[in-house]
């Protein structure tokens, strides 16, 4: 079961507009390295995994990308907060703006819909924890990415807390298929 | 015929409508380097360092070049419900580490206390601030839970 709680997972109050970050951000929505992404991939990853570890990490960890797509889209909500047509058309969001308006849909920054393509459940947990350890690790560099490209404390701040969490998720899977394999060759 | 129209910009912005002073002032203060002494040969974090390094065990925390922040918050509101994220987090960083060694006690010791905690929180947040989930509502002739703010509206959260 799912429940929510009216409550973001870290506090984002971003006070100055930046439409440029704005259509950045939206890939970790609905990007390939993002957090959508990653949040169906463990969640279907799940009912495969052998034992109760892989069943409750992967629960877990998917559960709190759940919390970290609100995030993201809070992020891309409160920077584009009061944009006018001019700025959209200034930015490139034009193109955004004739499909979504204003409003948040999980694409790109170059407004590439979402796919279930970028992720994979193959049943084997193995594989499926290789899988998992190169898309943290792929999330990691694009947040860092993402970071280089802002002065802005306000946006830093999420994201520096959003990267950590994937490093965590990395070191978690690696430890997990660590245990797997030593499983397996037993 | 009524017809509705969505305006894009339909913040419910929580500040504008009530004594700023009161609510949220919220300000992220610049790359402070946490010296905490040497606790190197711990295994976790205190819960405000372990929360703003968003990780709870040194062994894994890699900085990304010199990126940490601190969040402050002003407002009896707003540090309330920085307390519960805080401990929220700290909860589920642990479970992710107790999934895989559920035999710690050292961890499992800090995930009840950490519990504790945010048990009394959440009351004392519910009961001023209104619910936080579906079942928190305190008054039970006065439907709250669909009241602004919205965690993504400007100082609905943090």
């Amino acid at each position: 079961m799912v429940k929510y709680s009216k409550c973001l997972v870290y506090p984002i109050n971003i006070k100055k507009k930046d439409i440029r970050m704005a259509k950045l951000l939206i890939t970790q929505f609905g990007g390939p390295d993002g957090e959508l992404a990653a949040a169906l991939r463990y969640l279907s990853q799940r009912y495969t995994m052998p034992d109760e570890k892989g069943k409750a990490l992967l629960t877990d960890i998917g559960i709190e990308e759940l919390g970290h797509v609100e995030m993201i889209q809070t992020m891309v909500c409160q920077l584009l907060k009061d944009v006018t047509i001019d700025e959209l058309k200034e930015y490139g969001l034009d193109t955004w703006y004739v499909s979504h308006g204003k409003g948040i849909y999980p694409a790109n920054q170059d407004g590439i819909p979402f796919t279930a393509a970028y992720i994979a459940s193959t049943g084997n947990p193995i594989v499926d924890l290789a899988e998992d350890m190169a898309a943290e690790e792929k999330a990691r560099t694009t947040y860092e990415n993402l970071m280089d490209l802002t002065n802005d404390k306000d946006i830093l701040a999420p994201l520096s807390f959003l990267r950590q969490r994937e490093i965590v998720h990395y070191n978690r899977f690696k430890e997990l298929l660590n245990y797997y394999k030593k499983d397996v060759n037993n | 015929m009524n017809v509705m129209y969505y305006d894009g910009n339909n913040f419910f912005d929580y500040s504008e409508n009530e004594d700023e002073s009161k609510y949220l002032a919220f300000n992220i203060s610049d790359f402070n380097i946490y010296n905490f002494g040497d606790r190197k040969n711990e295994k976790l974090m205190k819960l405000e360092e372990g929360f703003s390094k968003g990780n709870m065990f040194y062994n894994i925390y890699r900085p990304y070049k010199n990126h940490i922040y601190e969040v402050k918050v002003y407002g009896e509101r707003d540090n309330l419900l920085l307390n519960i994220q805080m401990l929220e987090f700290a909860l589920n960083d642990l479970v992710l580490f107790l999934d895989l060694y559920p035999n710690d006690k050292e961890v499992l010791d800090k995930f009840n206390e950490y519990n504790n905690k945010l048990n009394n929180n959440i009351k004392l947040f519910e009961e001023k601030y209104g619910p936080l989930n579906i079942n928190g509502m305190k008054n039970k002739n006065k439907f709250t839970w669909s009241n602004n703010p919205w965690p993504w509206d400007k100082g609905g959260n943090i």
